[in-house]
C-alpha cells in the first residue's frame, strides 16, 4: 500500500522536461563536431530559467533540442512523458504546434503577412477553422498589448518591440505548456527590450513555463533558475531569489 | 481540411511576384495556345477539304491506268492503251452496282475566240459526267449521247474559260477555235457550266468538255481513253465488281487502279490527323519547356523562402503541409497558365480560320488536352521543389540568411 502511493507520487512528480546526458554531434565530414556534450536537465511545469553563456557554448542547440526542433544524437529525452528520440518528424511538428511557442531574436515573422495573419499561423497548421483562429489571434495579441490598429499592419509597419510582442502572441496562440524565446531582446532597445521582459514575467506569474536564452547577465536575472552552459556542458546553476 | 488556406496563401505569394509569376507562365501559355491552335486549326481545315471533296459527288470511283515499273533502262510510266470505249461500256453493264460510267481523256489545248484566247484543260467525255462530278449547268446545256454518237463538234465551258473568252457576250452558239497540236478545229459552245472553284490541286472551273468520240475519231485518231469515272450506289461493292471484271479482261493488276471518293477521304483524314499530331507534338514540347520554367522559378522561390519553411516548420507545419503549399504555387501557375492558354489558342484559331473561310471547332479534346497537359505539367515540375522545400531540416532553414 505504502509503495503504491509512494509510486503514484513519483509518476505524478516527473518532471515537464527529462533530459539525460544528451549529446548533440555534427559531422564535418570525417570529423566529429560536438555541440552538446552530455547535459542533463530536468525542468518542472511552471518554472522561469534561463540558459546562459557565451557564443558557440552550445546554448542555441541546446534550445532546439528541448524545442524539439532537433532530435538529440545520444542520451534520453522525454518531453511531457514522451520519448523524442523514438518520435517522427511529423509527431515532432505536432509537439511544436501543440506544446511549445518559440520567441527569436530576429522576431521571424513571416514578411508578407500581417501581425494577425502571422498569429494565426500555428492555428492554421493545428487545422482550426477560420473565425476560430481570428478569433484566438485578436485575442492572444490583445494579451501581449499590441493596439488593435496595428493588427493588420506588416511586419516592415512595425517597430522592434511591436514585432516581438507579435511573436509572444504567435507563441501563445495554441496555448502551450512551454515557450522558449532565443535572445528575445537580442534586436531590441533597452526599453522595448524590458517591456518584452515584463511580458515574460508576467507569462510566468500565470504559469507558463518559460526557458530564455540569452548570453547577458540582467536578461537572465528575470528567471527563477539560471543554468549556466559552456563547452557543451552545464557549467552551474544557481537559484535567484525573488 | 487546410488545403484551401494553402491554395490561398500560395496565390497570395503568386501575386506577390506578378512579373515573375507570369513570365514563368508565358512558357505554359504559348505551349497550350500553340497546342489549341493547331488542334482547332487543323481540325477546322480538314472538316473544310473532307466537304470539298465530298461536294465532288459521293460514291465517285475512279478507274485510271496503273503504273508500269521501270526496269532496267526503262522509265516507270502510266500503262496505256488499255481502257476502250467498249471497255467502258461493259464495265457499266456488267457491274450492277455501277449506275453510271464515262471514259475521259486529259489534254490541253489553246482556245482562241476573235482577239481573245486561253490555254484550257480539254475533259474529252461523255453525258453523265456532270452528275458524277455534281457540274451544275448555268447557260445551255452538258453533252448529251448525240454528241458522242454523231461525233459533233460541240463544247462545254468551264466558269473562268467562258469569262475570259467572251466577257460579258453570251457564249451560246460562238464557235471558237481548239488548237491542240498542229490541228485546228472549230467547235460550237453549247453550255457554261457554274463556277465550282478549286478543289484541291484542281481547278474545275479551267476546264472545257467536249465529246470523247470527236477527241478520239477527228483529233488524236486514239483508240483509247486516260480513265474511267463511275458513280455507284454502292462504292464498296462496285470497286469490287469492276476489279473482278477488270482482272478477267486485262489479267496483269498493275495496269489499273481502282480507287473511291471514300478512300481518298480516309487518306486525308488520315494524313492530316498525322500533321496534326506532329504539329502538336512539337508544341507540346515548349510546354515541356514551360514546365521547365515552372520547376526553375519554384527552386529559385524554396530557396528564397528558406527562412519562411524554417518559420513554417517551428510554429508546426508537417512535411505535407509545405509540400502541398508549393506544389500548389506550381500548379496554380501552370493552371493560370495554361486556362490563359485555352482562351488565346482559341482567338488564335477563330482569327485563322476567319481567313481561311472555316468554321473553327473547339473539340472538348483540345480543351482536355490543353488543361490536363499543362496541370500534369505542373505537378511533375513542381513536385520536386515542393519536396525540396518539405524536407528541409527546420534548424538549418532557421538559421538560412
Amino acid at each position: 500500500m505504502e509503495r503504491c502511493v509512494w509510486r503514484l507520487i513519483k509518476k505524478m512528480k516527473k518532471p515537464f522536461i527529462q533530459a539525460n546526458d544528451i549529446w548533440k554531434i555534427y559531422y564535418m565530414g570525417e570529423v566529429e563536431v560536438p555541440a552538446i556534450r552530455g547535459i542533463s536537465l530536468e525542468i518542472e511545469k511552471g518554472e522561469f530559467i534561463a540558459i546562459i553563456g557565451p557564443s558557440g557554448s552550445g546554448k542555441s542547440t541546446l534550445m532546439h533540442i528541448l524545442g524539439c526542433l532537433d532530435k538529440p544524437t545520444k542520451g534520453l529525452f522525454y518531453l511531457d512523458e514522451e520519448d523524442i528520440l523514438k518520435a517522427s518528424e511529423n509527431r515532432l511538428a505536432a509537439i511544436r504546434n501543440d506544446k511549445i511557442g518559440f520567441v527569436f531574436q530576429q522576431f521571424n515573422l513571416l514578411a508578407r503577412r500581417s501581425a494577425l495573419e502571422n498569429v494565426e499561423t500555428p492555428c492554421l497548421y493545428a487545422g482550426k477553422s477560420r473565425r476560430e483562429r481570428i478569433r484566438r489571434a485578436r485575442e492572444s495579441l490583445a494579451k501581449v498589448g499590441l493596439e488593435e490598429k496595428r493588427f493588420s499592419h506588416h511586419p516592415n509597419q512595425l517597430s522592434g518591440g511591436q514585432r516581438q510582442r507579435v511573436a509572444i502572441a504567435r507563441a501563445l496562440i495554441n496555448d502551450p505548456d512551454i515557450i522558449f524565446a532565443d535572445e528575445p531582446t537580442g534586436a531590441l532597445d533597452t526599453r522595448s527590450g524590458d517591456e518584452i521582459l515584463e511580458i515574460f514575467q508576467q507569462l510566468n506569474k500565470e504559469g507558463r513555463t518559460l526557458i530564455l536564452v540569452t548570453h547577458e547577465k540582467y536578461v537572465a536575472q528575470c528567471a527563477q533558475r539560471i543554468i549556466h552552459v559552456k563547452d557543451g556542458k552545464i557549467d552551474s546553476e544557481e537559484l535567484i531569489a525573488q | 481540411m487546410i488545403a484551401s488556406e494553402l491554395a490561398k496563401v500560395a496565390l497570395q505569394n503568386l501575386m506577390i511576384n506578378k512579373l515573375r509569376s507570369f513570365l514563368s507562365m508565358l512558357g505554359i501559355i504559348i505551349g497550350v495556345t500553340a497546342v489549341i491552335a493547331i488542334i482547332s486549326i487543323g481540325q477546322g481545315a480538314t472538316e473544310m477539304i473532307q466537304e470539298t471533296i465530298s461536294s465532288l459527288g459521293s460514291e465517285l470511283i475512279t478507274i485510271s491506268p496503273g503504273y508500269r515499273g521501270g526496269w532496267g533502262g526503262r522509265a516507270a510510266r502510266t500503262a496505256g492503251g488499255i481502257f476502250t470505249l467498249e471497255l467502258g461500256e461493259e464495265l457499266r453493264k456488267k457491274s450492277p452496282n455501277v449506275a453510271q460510267l464515262v471514259p475521259s481523256i486529259q489534254s490541253g489545248g489553246l482556245l482562241k475566240y476573235g482577239e481573245n484566247n486561253y490555254q484550257a484543260s480539254i475533259v474529252a467525255t461523255a453525258s453523265g459526267y456532270e452528275n458524277i462530278f455534281n457540274h451544275t449547268i448555268a447557260e445551255g446545256r452538258f453533252l448529251i449521247a448525240e454528241d458522242v454518237d454523231n461525233c459533233r463538234k460541240v463544247v462545254v465551258l468551264g466558269s473562268n474559260v467562258a469569262r475570259e473568252l467572251f466577257g460579258n457576250q453570251n457564249p451560246l452558239g460562238k464557235k471558237i477555235t481548239i488548237q491542240m497540236g498542229q490541228g485546228r478545229f472549230i467547235f460550237e459552245v453549247v453550255g457554261v457550266l457554274e463556277s465550282k472553284g478549286q478543289v484541291m490541286f484542281f481547278n474545275f472551273d479551267n476546264q472545257v468538255y467536249i465529246p470523247v468520240t470527236t477527241m478520239m475519231k477527228r483529233m488524236t485518231g486514239s483508240k483509247y481513253v486516260n480513265s474511267y469515272s463511275a458513280q455507284a450506289t454502292d462504292s464498296e461493292e462496285a470497286i469490287k465488281q469492276v476489279e473482278f471484271l477488270l482482272a478477267k479482261k486485262l489479267e496483269d493488276p498493275d495496269l489499273y487502279n481502282v480507287t473511291s471518293q471514300e478512300e481518298i477521304l480516309e487518306t486525308i483524314q488520315q494524313v492530316s490527323s498525322t500533321m496534326i499530331l506532329m504539329l502538336a507534338g512539337i508544341a507540346g514540347i515548349s510546354l515541356l519547356v514551360g514546365g521547365i520554367g515552372i520547376m526553375n522559378i519554384m527552386l529559385v522561390s524554396v530557396t528564397e523562402r528558406t527562412r519562411e519553411i524554417g518559420i513554417r516548420k517551428a510554429l508546426g507545419a508537417k512535411k505535407k503541409d509545405i509540400l502541398i503549399q508549393f506544389l500548389i504555387e506550381a500548379l496554380v501557375m501552370s493552371m493560370v497558365g495554361g486556362a490563359v492558354g485555352l482562351v488565346l489558342g482559341w482567338a488564335v484559331s477563330v482569327l485563322v480560320s476567319r481567313y481561311g473561310g472555316w468554321t473553327p471547332t473547339l473539340s472538348m479534346f483540345s480543351v482536355v488536352v490543353g488543361i490536363g497537359f499543362s496541370s500534369a505539367v505542373g505537378l511533375v515540375f513542381g513536385i520536386y521543389p515542393a519536396m525540396k522545400a518539405a524536407k528541409l531540416n527546420p534548424v538549418e532553414a532557421l538559421r538560412y540568411e
